[in-house]
């Protein structure tokens, strides 16, 4: 047992406690208590693992890249933990099995972000998105949550059959169920059978991620799903869900050699470009900032495909191969960050989140609207935010591969975006509709603004400090 | 001594304006003064106390690390091109301050904020000699500038302010994409990674994408400058920003367009300038005839002014595309002209609008009778901006064509159609807004109570002309219900004038100033120039 399954072994271990603190006694300043400290204990040996050597198991492995992004994930993990108490505290629901939910989806997107063998990730899939379906249907008092829970468990269930039935077309040709079987046995079957089983299953995983990360096809979900959902559950399944799907689509990329295979290309190529002009071309007339998130979610998601393409890169004009992961990670914590950053405004701003609702907010809460217009313009890509450092590398990656045609699509899906980041910027500028006097924003809620204004803001100014680690994990 | 401070004293005194709100609205303004005035005051010392031997092309220079990983430099320089176009923007900072003074009354705080963020934006593209530290600043000083427009604009403001942020983006995201591109080759070339200007211009880019990757530069630049293709988000802008954002948007915001040409792309792609030049100069050649049909067609003033901003443009094109010495001396003359005389017409546009609501023609006429001084100051200004010789601008155009006629002989003569479409555009305006009856939308001196009615004879206007005519004959012993220039504008205006005729009649030493660096960008035309 290496100490690389410490920190999962420690949100599991708080799972158990929680189980029998509620089963003693409910409270839920203890269940906050005990999520937080494992959160936070899981959070720092993950942070102190990053320099661990890398070790590979059969169903786990191990390496620097992975320890960083799950201590990314359970960093942003943390900081929604802290704003959960409050929120919690306002809905009339018993709140101690939240934080179990909470806690097992995390332990499940902790080892699906680290799994390399269909089994492992399967069950950390499953362990996660049935605790979704909970922490969806949560609020038993909102019909709409209910639908919403009832949607994504359905929806869920089709992924999952799509993807064992895609594993097990898969095995059958193979007959193994590592990641990298795929590409030790090409040889073989690429002789032996003119109908491409591998192809077939390799698609219907595809598809089967394509519902977990709400890409072009398969997205019809999302926006549904983000507004019924209670905030913090949308928030989770924004940013925790997507990043370890997206994960496990790059492992079994990078390691099965699933680029080698021209059909699979194509759809990846076609499905990125779909993504990222629908995504945001839906978000255009929404007047309802979560419908507005969950399409432009669709369409980062579309920009992120690039790296999967870029896999197939043989050359690379800066004569280094390992720029695309690191470029890749930028992005996605980038935009995980900057999702973090908006979700906590909106928990602050509670129910308010129709546009409507958020005129003249510049002048009621200025400091409110400041976080929210910096997180829009790091949506965007404007420099100085951790977003435009984000598209930098992306497209430093996408040029240095060689891959011209995605970014003619890359520049009209961000011209197209930024009109509606803007507009929401825009709105805020307006005249206020109720004159209500500004109500004080209480101490937490001011401190979380400013971490989050710094951080966007100081890390995309400087982001030496993030970039140097990040290409001493990668090289 | 660095050069930082030159734009981190407009930072952090747009951060204190908007923090010195809370406790006297008052305050803003005046920190704005003092910042505009402390970057004038160091820039002054700097240049006095000038390090550097005046014979290499750089005054000045310093570089920090700034992102190790991509070895990205805070790299800033200045040489004489620089110096004359921060000296513009400080002090065309200070003009539109002066508009500003007490024309803006709501939110004070952030309004200062945004206009020395603008400034700070501006004078930070000036210096930066690093791609992505240009690229920075190039695009940090849109979102103040887009808050400006937005907040404070007129009637249509946000229309205008999205359009403006939109075309400019979209420029500036294929300029990232360019950026990265010539970097990525420079290293496959060289084997060396750098955004520095000043390493990057040793080996100017040889793989075919060169033209396609200058195009990115090319597109971005001409959107800002603008050209006619890409104009269509300047005379929105101009029409819905307040006073002060129309004088920083046409006097400085337009010349980093040129100077992003003159400055990067003539020496970083000499062989795709020379593939693109032909079609650049037409596009200024149009850019020149149709901003000025387009503006003598418009009746709203600051339309006019625009348009008549995409023609002289046109002229800084042609003379950055003509490659030659004569006529990129013409085209820093040209912007730095046509920065002062669109300041001060913009600046008279608002106050014409300020004391009497309305900017269009068809509104008010006879201005004269009860503003001398600011018809005489209108009258000045836009004879200047037609070209009249004497004056800075008619220096610039003049210098344009001389140079444009060696690289290519027909576009010259075009291009000088637009000195005579210019007095024709300008003369109607003067003729029709300072000359003639006086008369304004619905404000009959004598009983302003008649307000709410005028607007119904409009179509009697011959009508309503002679009733006016008659009217004034009467010796109109009232007093001016219409205050003329205060002491302040007046001031502003003089000195702006000023400069107008001073670079008119002595322009050498400025000419002279900017031979060095000029030079340097043609050196690696000199080979090829003389083969043509």
């Amino acid at each position: 047992m290496s100490s690389h399954y410490l920190p999962a072994g420690i949100l599991l271990s708080t799972i158990l406690l929680l189980l029998l603190s509620i089963a003693l006694k409910r409270s839920h300043i203890h269940a906050f208590l005990i999520t937080g400290m494992g959160l936070i204990g899981a959070c720092l040996t993950q942070v102190s693992l990053i320099e661990a050597p890398a070790t590979s198991e059969l169903l786990f492995i191990f390496t620097p890249v992975n320890a960083l992004i799950s201590a990314g994930l359970l960093v942003i993990l943390v900081f929604l933990w802290s704003q959960l108490y409050h929120w919690l505290d306002k809905s009339d629901n018993t709140n101690e099995e939240y934080y179990l939910l909470l806690l097992t989806a995390s332990l499940g997107a902790v080892s699906m972000i680290s799994s390399q063998h269909f089994a492992s990730f399967f069950l950390a899939l499953e362990l996660m998105s049935l605790s979704f379906v909970g922490l969806i249907a949560y609020s038993n008092n909102n019909p709409n949550s209910q639908e919403a829970g009832v949607k994504y468990l359905v929806l869920s269930a089709g992924a999952s059959a799509l993807i064992l039935m895609g594993i097990a077309l898969i095995y059958l040709q193979t007959g193994s169920l590592t990641f990298d079987a795929v590409s030790t046995n090409k040889l073989q079957h690429l002789a032996s059978s003119p109908l491409s089983l591998t192809t077939s299953g390799m698609i219907f995983i595809l598809t089967g991620l394509c519902f977990k990360l709400s890409l072009v096809p398969c997205h019809l979900w999302v926006a549904d799903i983000f507004e019924g959902a209670p905030l913090p559950t949308t928030a989770l399944l924004a940013i925790v869900s997507k990043l370890a799907a997206f994960i496990v689509l790059w492992r079994m990329f990078s390691y099965g050699e699933w680029q080698t295979d021209s059909t699979i290309l194509d759809v990846i190529a076609l499905v990125a470009v779909a993504s990222m002009l629908m995504g945001n071309l839906l978000a255009l007339q929404q007047d309802r900032l979560l419908r507005i998130l969950a399409f432009s979610s669709i369409s980062h998601f579309g920009y992120l495909l690039i790296f999967l393409l870029l896999l197939e890169g043989n050359a690379n004009l800066l004569n280094d191969i390992n720029f695309n992961i690191e470029a890749m990670i930028f992005y996605l914590l980038a935009y995980m960050l900057t999702l973090t950053g908006i979700f906590s405004v909106l928990m602050q701003l509670g129910n308010n989140t129709s546009i409507k609702q958020l005129s003249g907010l510049f002048w009621r809460q200025p400091l409110q609207a400041t976080c929210l217009s910096v997180l829009m313009l790091s949506l965007a890509g404007i420099p100085l935010t951790i977003g435009f450092m984000g598209k930098f590398y992306l497209v430093a990656a996408a040029i240095s591969g060689q891959l011209w045609w995605p970014m003619i699509f890359l520049v009209i899906a961000s011209v197209i975006g930024l009109y509606f980041y803007l507009r929401i910027i825009m709105v805020m500028l307006g005249k206020a509709e109720s004159a209500e006097v500004p109500c004080k924003l209480d101490m937490r809620e001011k401190v979380t603004s400013w971490v989050i204004i710094i951080t966007v803001i100081g890390v995309g100014t400087f982001p030496s400090v993030f970039a140097d680690m990040l290409r001493a994990v990668t090289h | 001594m660095t050069l930082s401070f030159l734009f981190l004293i407009p930072l952090l005194g747009g951060l204190l304006a908007w923090y010195s709100q809370g406790f006297n609205p008052n305050l803003p303004r005046r920190i704005s003064l003092f910042a505009l005035l402390g970057s004038l005051a160091y820039l002054g010392i700097l240049t006095l106390t000038s390090p550097l031997a005046r014979s290499s092309q750089w005054l000045f220079d310093e570089s920090h690390v700034w992102i190790d990983r991509f070895n990205i430099t805070a790299h800033f320089s200045m040489d004489g091109l620089s110096l004359v176009l921060i000296l513009l923007t400080l002090l065309m900072g200070l003009v539109a301050l002066s508009s500003a003074w007490s024309d803006i009354d709501k939110h004070q705080g952030f309004f200062y904020f945004n206009f020395l963020w603008t400034l700070a934006g501006i004078i930070g593209v000036f210096l930066a000699m690093d791609l992505l530290l240009f690229f920075v600043f190039w695009e940090v000083m849109l979102v103040p500038m887009y808050f400006l427009i937005a907040i404070w604009g007129h009637e249509n403001r946000r229309y205008a302010a999205l359009k403006f942020f939109l075309f400019t983006q979209t420029g500036g995201l294929l300029m990232l994409m360019s950026i990265i591109a010539l970097v990525v080759f420079h290293y496959q070339q060289t084997g060396l990674l750098s955004f520095d200007y000043q390493v990057l211009i040793l080996t100017p880019i040889v793989s075919p994408m060169a033209i396609w990757i200058c195009l990115g530069f090319i597109i971005a630049f001409l959107v800002k400058l603008p050209a006619f293709p890409f104009h269509p988000w300047l005379p929105d802008a101009h029409t819905q920003a307040p006073t002060p954002a129309s004088i920083i948007l046409a006097a400085i915001l337009l010349k980093t367009g040129g100077y992003g040409i003159i400055r990067f792309v003539l020496p970083l792609f000499p062989d795709a300038v020379q593939f693109w030049s032909p079609l650049m100069m037409s596009l200024a050649v149009l850019s020149i005839i149709y901003g000025a049909l387009m503006a003598f067609s418009q009746h709203d003033l600051k339309r006019i002014v625009a348009y008549s901003s995409v023609s002289h443009m046109g002229f800084v094109l042609l003379g950055c595309f003509s490659l030659n010495m004569i006529a990129l001396q013409g085209a820093v003359m040209q912007m730095l002209a046509h920065g002062l005389s669109s300041a001060a017409l913009f600046m008279l546009v608002g106050l014409i609008q300020q004391r009497f609501h309305s900017r269009d023609l068809h509104q008010f006429s006879g201005l004269w009778r009860y503003l001398p001084q600011l018809s005489a100051m209108g009258l000045f200004f836009a004879i200047a901006s037609l070209g009249m010789p004497g004056l800075g601008n008619f220096i610039g155009e003049f210098l344009v064509l001389v140079g444009a006629l060696e690289q290519h002989a027909s576009f010259a003569v075009l291009a000088s159609l637009g000195l005579i479409l210019g007095a024709v555009y300008s003369l109607r305006m003067i003729q029709k807004s300072f000359f003639g009856p006086f008369r304004t939308q619905g404000s009959d001196l004598e009983n302003p109570a008649s307000t709410a009615d005028t607007r119904i004879p409009l179509t009697s206007t011959s009508e309503q002309a002679s009733a006016e005519v008659t009217e004034h004959t009467k010796p109109p012993v009232l007093p001016s219900p219409y205050p003329d220039l205060s002491l302040k504008e007046k001031l502003t205006l003089m000195s702006i004038a000023a400069g107008l005729i001073l670079l008119g009649i002595h322009p050498q030493p400025l000419l002279d100033m900017l031979e060095q660096p000029l030079a340097q960008v043609l050196a690696l035309y000199a080979i090829t120039g003389s083969a043509l």
